[in-house]
């Protein structure tokens, strides 16, 4: 009888036991729900997992959520509220908060680098074709409509008061620069209000935002793409916790002509790209930095990076035309090295 | 003789193929716990047009499949066992102009987390259940 004891006990502690190991392995582990789509003229990401339960539900809201953005942010489609701002012939139009929200903080990197970030380059994108993915459009226009088109570019002609935006002078915005990270923004805090310890990522056109970390305490892994590469391609890692991480580069966009490289990033003084860098991946705490900042470098060039990079406190990773890697002091503690 | 063995049987707690029944079933629960945890799924493709599954193709073989929006022919995706790839992909919205072909230069595809994306005809194509996966999460690149 004390055998037999013994042995059921051995048996029911063996069966209990793999039973609370496989809950305890399901729990440790969240199951992540991934979505990808093509959204906003770009690839979209999200991976998100919360103890609640619904991770697909709050997905799906966050993928619908796009179309209240397309709405507002596509300068190029007639109706939306940047295409009627655009065009509003200098008159006061109210805008939405998304909208202003975005306008506010690309003026304020404007006067801050002095307009060399500058939304209001719009009117050169279809100027050299790159607002379309009709590649044939994409052309080298003439210096003539270059000068011509540079007449209507300029921050300082664009007025906020309250919720209103005057633009003068015909300048059109083009907020490329800024919208990728403020909607990663949105779309984490609509993660984080469903379930403030929920986990995930959201990558909106390669501007990679952090929800939480991976199973509660690991770093996210997040490739940069290599420039002269494939999509799936990456150069460097990035670990990150928390914080956004985007990258500015000549890679998508862009024509050559007579052995010379011509992307959709301009010099608000010259009408043209520079050729400073292939590449420039910037980590912040704030989303609209990962973004401006990498549009910033590519149009002002190594030194004026690296002042700007102490003043904002960002980590960058940058590619030369020469292919040779610049990066900061900051950027250590995110290096990931496989 | 049957009273005897009946009366002998009754003193063991269990007979030696009640003890094997029992070994056996607690290493097929403990497989199957493992199995379920950390067991590889077969792998395939998931092809998503517009943000919605239009295919899932097994990667068990060379083949070629071909997607279409409607009547209009968009992409054709080529698979041999365990990987995929675009070999032609039109422009939808502007079909006179050929492609930058983004899709089609990112080549073959075999790891889960690497994808084949055609932005204008809004085609996601991944892989699931592969052999490796990426060393990244995620990546990030221009915007």
């Amino acid at each position: 009888m004390r055998k037999r004891n013994i042995i059921i006990l051995i048996f029911t502690v063996v069966i209990v036991g793999s039973v609370i190991a496989s809950i305890f392995l399901t729990k440790v582990t969240p199951k992540y729900y991934t979505r990808y789509g093509v959204e906003l003229g770009t690839n979209v990401e999200i991976s998100y997992a919360t103890r609640k339960g619904n991770a697909k539900e709050i997905v799906d809201k966050m993928f619908n959520e796009f179309e209240k953005y397309d709405r507002i942010f596509d300068p190029w489609i007639a109706g939306s509220e940047l295409y009627n701002l655009n065009h509003s012939d200098g008159k006061w139009v109210k805008v939405s908060p998304d909208l202003l929200y975005v306008i506010k903080a690309s003026m304020n990197f404007a006067q801050l680098t002095d307009g060399t970030f500058d939304p209001t380059i719009g009117r050169l994108v279809p100027l050299w074709g790159f607002n379309t993915d009709n590649t044939k459009s994409w052309h080298l226009p003439t210096p003539q409509e270059i000068q011509e088109s540079l007449k209507h570019v300029g921050y300082k002609n664009v007025e906020i008061n309250e919720n209103e935006v005057k633009l003068l002078n015909g300048v059109w915005l083009d907020l490329n620069g800024m919208m990728e990270g403020y909607i990663d923004q949105m779309l984490i805090n609509m993660a984080r209000q469903n379930d403030p310890e929920s986990s995930g990522f959201v990558d909106v056109g390669g501007t990679v935002g952090i929800i939480g970390p991976k199973y509660g305490n690991q770093p996210w892994i997040i490739g940069i793409q290599n420039p002269r590469g494939n999509p799936n391609d990456s150069i460097a890692y990035v670990k990150l916790y928390n914080g956004y991480v985007g990258t500015s580069g000549d890679y998508e966009r862009y024509i050559i002509v007579d052995g010379k490289r011509y992307y959709h990033i301009f010099d608000p003084k010259t009408g043209y790209s520079n050729d400073y860098f292939e590449s420039v991946t910037t980590v912040s705490t704030r989303s609209i930095f990962s973004d401006g900042f990498g549009v910033f470098s590519m149009v002002a060039g190594q030194s004026a990076m690296e002042k700007m990079a102490s003043k904002l406190g960002v980590a960058y990773y940058a590619i030369n035309e020469q292919g040779q890697v610049i990066k900061n002091g900051e950027w250590q503690q995110y290096e990931y090295k496989p | 003789m049957e009273n005897g063995n009946s009366t002998s049987t009754n003193h063991k707690i269990f007979s030696k193929w009640d003890l094997i029944l029992l070994i056996f079933l607690i290493v097929g629960f403990g497989l199957w716990i493992g199995f379920r945890q950390f067991a590889p799924a077969a792998a395939k493709a998931v092809v998503l047009l517009d943000g919605k599954v239009y295919e899932v193709i097994p990667l068990d073989k060379n083949a070629y499949y071909k997607v279409y929006r409607g009547n209009t022919y968009l992409m054709t995706l080529e698979t041999r066992p365990g990987a995929i790839r675009a070999t032609y992909s039109t422009n939808w919205i502007f079909p006179e102009t050929e492609t930058n072909q983004v899709s089609v230069a990112t080549g073959w595809i075999s790891k889960e987390g690497e994808t084949i994306i055609s932005i204008p005809n809004k085609i996601v194509v991944y892989t699931e259940g592969t052999k490796e996966r990426t060393t990244y999460d995620a990546m990030t690149f221009q915007n």
